[in-house]
């Protein structure tokens, strides 16, 4: 990646990071709000009109603020992406993020997404990578998956190590093109050529897994310094 | 619940406004301030149980509060606010001495619980404070 693409990416995370905060901002107000509202309906010695639909609004008001506040902290955590060129991370989380990201695309599709959970001693699994590309090549596969499956499909996504190599296989539970259609399929879509080109960049490999209905990405768990820059 | 006497600083004057009248309704005796200055200026000349600080704001930020604060009235107990949970704000708060930290938004009840115990677990009076 060039230097100029690098402080790009930089640039949009952090005005996505500065404006996050402000929308926190935001959501304070609207929760303070809400709560006095509540506050000032449990105080009233009248019951007021419409009492039980004030109190469901308020209700639906403070589960959306909720929302709003966990899809705000994910959006914050993945605009600090491109703060660090490469940095060691917690691969479990990191696909965690990316894949709480990805789900509305998924369900668009009617489709699930799950990160099946490693064992406990595979939770901590770290790599050393660049992370913005490592979200890119990973949200692409997903993209490319997306488009092959069908409504009702399950993509579960697995995580191990082994040795210095990390592996994120993307397989399907349901009724999917199966062998040489999802080979010829997924080589077809549009996204696919990027997708490899991503995960040459991360010193990795890209597979399609017939038997699995699913795309294995292979990642090194440390930076190849020797993958020479764009 | 005591009547404890917070000092709440936040630049959203809606949200300090808000919150400080929901306290109020709780029994609790909030102040306002709206900037560091001024929630500073206050610090000096009244005397509060804890002070409620959110870390980012224009002009001093919540960690300058914070370290001012430490700085000559290191008894008062201090809680930062971030607006994330992720960023290094909160621990760095704690760093310098905060005595707890609150992701916004937050639930009230557990804005006071923490009050609370900052108040009943204040700290004894630092014999090089100035006031």
């Amino acid at each position: 990646m060039t230097q100029f693409k690098q402080t790009e990416i930089a640039f949009f995370g952090r005005i996505t990071a500065g404006v996050t905060h402000e929308l926190k901002n935001v959501l304070a107000i609207v929760n303070e709000s809400s709560g006095l509202m509540q506050d000032l309906m449990a105080l009233s010695k009248e019951t007021p009109a419409y009492h039980d639909r004030f109190q469901k609004a308020l209700t639906s008001i403070k589960g959306q603020v909720q929302r709003g506040h966990n899809l705000i902290a994910k959006l914050n955590q993945f605009a600090h992406a491109p703060d660090t060129t490469v940095r060691t991370v917690e691969l479990f989380e990191t696909v965690g993020l990316v894949v709480a990201l990805s789900q509305r695309f998924a369900a668009l599709k009617n489709v699930t997404l799950n990160i099946v959970s490693p064992l406990p001693s595979e939770q901590a699994v770290q790599a050393t990578l660049n992370l913005v590309q490592f979200q890119m090549a990973l949200f692409t596969a997903i993209e490319c998956w997306l488009s092959m499956a069908a409504p009702g499909n399950e993509l579960n996504i697995y995580l191990s190590k082994k040795e210095n190599t990390c592996a994120i296989l993307l397989a399907c539970e349901g009724a999917f093109p199966a062998g040489n259609d999802l080979t010829s399929g997924l080589a077809a879509t549009e996204k696919w050529p990027l997708l490899q080109d991503i995960a040459t960049t991360l010193g990795g490999t890209l597979e399609i897994d017939a038997q699995k209905s699913g795309i294995l990405l292979m990642v090194p768990a440390k930076h190849p310094m020797n993958v020479p820059a764009e | 619940m005591k009547a404890w006497k917070v000092l709440l600083i936040d630049d959203e004057e809606d949200f300090v406004m808000t919150l400080a009248e929901r306290l109020q309704i709780r029994g609790l005796c909030p102040v306002a301030a709206t900037d560091g200055e001024t929630g500073l200026d206050l610090i000096t000349n009244e005397s509060f149980d804890a002070v409620i600080v959110d870390v980012v704001m224009p002009g001093l930020s919540g960690l300058e509060v914070l370290e001012r604060i430490k700085n000559f009235k290191s008894q008062i107990p201090v809680i930062m606010l971030t607006g994330h949970g992720r960023s290094e704000d909160g621990p760095r708060g704690m760093q310098l001495g905060a005595f707890d930290y609150l992701i916004k938004p937050f639930d009230i009840d557990e804005l006071i619980q923490k009050i609370s115990e900052a108040a009943t677990r204040r700290q004894p009076r630092n014999p090089h404070d100035t006031i």
